[in-house]
């Protein structure tokens, strides 16, 4: 439960061996590979940096695979798992697939060709249902739709606009005496579709008159008579239909091998891993150096293996006392169930305590008095373990998953101690609401007495923060600033505390009768230890005077801090409160079938939204608690993450 | 109408305005509060629709408002009956803090979480900056609460 001690390896070996040896590295994946500096001495000697042309190679076949992959998750039926793992994948089975990346490569490519394909019979689809939407008007047209004259008579197609009632004026043409004849094929609610027949000798006039009523001509592509086209397009549909769904049918076939090309694309995102890592190594004609950090308790294995296998120097060394090295954490299941959650606020550095095993009592302690029902807490448990028990997961996922259990038990044991299952639920189906099942007492009614409990949880948690501080500087050896920085304080805000313990609510009048004599004589005292420690590190007598009496604001900021645990009671509160209501507002139908069942509903809706918006609270004010009252007050931070170079894979997970 | 409240010595009613406006005043708050993180959030959504889970905690936060007034109303309706004046006008007064500090926290809330959003459509890493700026708006509304209910529990 600690930050992991690193030391630092440098291995030099032959270069005809690089290759070997790091693959054999990425295997093991414990060595965080540095960036070595060539000194200028040795420029023309060594050399960092890779062929970027490769690089581009692998990044395209990546992107290709990862195309074909996207593909064929469509079509995969198989049952997806609800948390998204890897797949477990024997080495020997892994190096077999990756030996024919090249056919799987061209499978992939077959892939998107049957896929462009489909697409490209969608759009044919498109068209010809454009042709015979266009057609449609003129099925009963008997003629070629692109034949427009005979001997004499030229023929135009056309709408006339419905509304103006074009039958009359149809009629009228012969009696104006024209060459001309109209035929109306169909029409719809807009337009009339006819067909013109015209005299070559007479052709001006009654176009004129056509085109005064409205008359649009309308021409066409198309070979053939309107309704064999229509059915020719329509064959040509059913076609590409079973066309698409042949290339369904066999892209939904070769879904069974989607493992194999994401095994391909991992095997090219090892190989990239491979390439890139050169880019820190120093490579000369003959020899290679690398530089890195490795756990201290895996070091010498590893050295051993090494120098066994491969013809190399491994140099191995602790790390200076002012060197940064990169930082990597082991925690028991509390501390790597918080990780998460600290980590978002920034990693410790490596010279300082790990503080995720304290972080995550008080994290699971404020989450449960702040969601606060102990029904909410066992769902939430049994959910959790459920989860953790029957299915695989990630790291990021699993540790989630049990500050969530952890969570939840203190919700539990917090609901349990305010008398809360799923609000007043078990009081009320009793018919008995005056009913008090509270082991320690019911917050709604007695909310003072949570104010004063949030704030004595609160002042405890700031005194941790300050107590790590005080460990982290005897970790530092500096056992002088662990006195002074820490205890002058503990004093100071403790008489203050008891100075002011007669204003905070429910607290027994004999308690506070006792406490402020005691704070108001010794506050004073208090105050005069940090006025002469907290300056100790400015300049001249002044500064430091002055730097004791600025130092009185943090008091403020204590007052502040400890305040802002009140939140415990008000999260706390509003999900009893709403949880109470939403029970009441069910039990009115009484204990009747309607009344069962609208129970039933209101409660399962009720409670669900009233868990879903209290367990966010909870979080991110428990989140909050710790990383502005808590981590202020000691964690500097600004740790780097220690990143081995190892197969990276998002698909695979290689086992031996 | 007044002049009867009076004479009749009638508290419940002083005591229910109270309760009334308390969840009126921290309820619109938190609904324009949420409203304007979420218009801002349903852009960024547009954009990227793997933001959702951040998006959604960050409208979600402002809503904590309307959760105090109710709590304070609840509290309000449950001294209910028979009051007399002096307590009914307490009780009013009670309700004010969670009331006018939650009406005017929840806006100001949803202005930090809709500028929290715009950390996480750009840098969506930082996610969790974005809600402990947010959430120190959320202190104040926080002491409206704790000093109605700490009125309301002398009245």
């Amino acid at each position: 439960m600690a930050i992991v001690e690193m030391q630092k390896i440098c291995i030099t070996g032959l270069v005809k061996e690089k290759k070997p040896m790091l693959s054999f590295l990425m295997k093991r994946g414990v060595i965080d590979i540095q960036d070595i500096l060539i000194d200028s001495e040795y420029e023309d000697v060594f050399s960092k940096g890779y062929d970027r042309n490769f690089e581009a190679g692998i990044d395209s076949d990546m992107s290709l695979l990862s195309k074909a992959i996207s593909i064929l998750e469509e079509y995969d039926i198989s049952k997806k798992p609800l948390f998204k793992v890897r797949k477990d994948i024997d080495r020997k089975h892994y190096e077999a697939i990756a030996k024919n990346d090249n056919k799987i490569i061209r499978f992939a490519e077959d892939i998107i060709k049957t896929d462009n394909s489909i697409k490209d019979y969608k759009s044919e689809i498109n068209e010809r249902e454009n042709n015979i939407h266009s057609l449609m008007p003129w099925t009963e047209l008997y003629m070629p739709i692109n034949m427009l004259k005979t001997d004499k008579v030229n023929i135009i197609l056309g709408t006339i606009p419905e509304f103006i009632k074009p039958q009359a004026y149809i009629q009228s043409i012969d009696e104006r005496g024209f060459l001309c004849q109209v035929q109306e094929i169909s029409k719809d609610k807009n337009n009339a579709y006819v067909a013109v027949y015209l005299h070559e000798s007479d052709m001006e006039k009654p176009l004129q008159y056509l085109k005064s009523i409205g008359f649009t001509v309308l021409e066409y592509n198309f070979e053939g008579i309107p309704h064999f086209i229509i059915e020719d397009n329509k064959r040509d549909i059913a076609k590409l239909r079973t066309k698409i769904d042949k290339a369904k049918e066999s892209l939904k076939e070769h879904a069974s091998k989607i493992s194999e090309i994401q095994a391909v694309y991992d095997h090219f995102s090892i190989s990239k891993g491979l390439l890139v890592v050169d880019d820190k190594i120093l490579s000369g004609k003959y020899s290679y150096i690398i530089d890195g950090w490795i756990p201290k308790e895996k070091a010498e294995k590893i050295a051993n293996e090494l120098e066994k296998n491969y013809i190399c120097d491994v140099i191995l060394r602790d790390p200076y006392d002012d060197e940064q090295f990169p930082v990597l954490l082991k925690n028991g299941f509390m501390g790597e169930a918080v990780s998460g959650v600290t980590e978002m606020f920034s990693l410790p550095n490596c010279r300082e305590a790990d503080p995720n095993p304290v972080t995550a009592i008080f994290f699971a302690l404020f989450f449960g008095m702040m969601l606060s029902d102990a029904g909410y807490g066992l769902i939430m448990v049994i959910a959790c373990a459920l989860v953790l028990i029957k299915f695989k997961l990630e790291f990021s996922t699993s540790r989630f998953i049990k500050l969530m259990l952890i969570s939840g038990i203190a919700t539990i044991l917090v609901g349990a101690l305010y008398g809360s299952w799923f609000g007043n639920f078990i009081p009320t189906i009793l018919s008995d609401t005056s009913l008090d099942i509270a082991l320690w007492f019911d917050p709604i009614k007695d909310p003072n007495r949570l104010l004063m409990w949030s704030l004595i949880l609160g002042i405890i948690h700031i005194y941790v923060g300050y107590g790590i501080k005080g460990y982290n500087r005897i970790k530092k050896k500096k056992y002088l600033d662990a006195v002074l920085d820490v205890l002058p304080w503990y004093f100071f805000f403790t008489t203050a505390c008891f100075m002011v313990s007669s204003y905070i609510p429910s607290v027994p009048e004999g308690i506070y009768n006792a406490l402020t004599p005691i704070g108001t004589k010794l506050f004073p005292y208090a105050a005069a230890a940090i006025l002469l420690t907290q300056g100790r590190h400015k300049k001249g007598i002044l500064g430091k005077l002055f730097g004791g009496i600025a130092s009185f604001y943090d008091l403020i900021s204590f007052m502040g801090d400890v305040l802002s645990y009140s939140r415990l009671l008000a999260m706390g509160l509003a999900t009893g409160v709403i949880g109470t209501i939403i029970n009441q507002m069910g039990s009115s139908g009484g204990f009747t079938i309607v009344g069962v069942i609208s129970f039933t509903l209101i409660f399962v809706v009720g409670h669900g939204f009233n868990f879903a918006i209290n367990a966010l609270g909870a979080y991110v004010h428990s989140s909050r608690l710790q990383y502005i009252e808590f981590f202020n007050k000691f964690f500097e931070g600004g740790g780097i993450a220690y990143s081995p170079l190892f197969e990276d894979t998002k698909y695979i997970k290689i086992m031996e | 109408m007044l002049k009867y409240v009076l004479e009749n010595n009638l508290g419940d009613v002083l005591a229910i305005l109270g309760a009334a406006v308390c969840f009126l005043l921290a309820a619109s708050g938190s609904a324009k509060g949420v409203a304007m993180a979420g218009q801002v959030g349903s852009g960024v959504i547009a954009e990227d629709s793997s933001k959702f889970v951040p998006v959604m905690i960050l409208e979600a936060l402002p809503s904590t408002q309307g959760i105090y007034g109710f709590v304070v109303a609840f509290m309000i309706i449950g001294k209910l009956g028979g009051l007399d004046l002096a307590d009914g006008m307490s009780l009013m007064a009670a309700a004010l803090p969670a009331g006018v500090v939650g009406l005017i926290s929840a806006i100001f809330q949803g202005k930090v979480a809709a500028a929290s959003i715009g950390i996480v459509a750009k840098r969506s890493n930082d996610m969790v900056k974005g809600i402990v700026l947010t959430l120190m708006v959320e202190l104040f509304a926080i002491f409206g609460l704790l000093v109605s209910i700490l009125m309301i529990g002398n009245v």
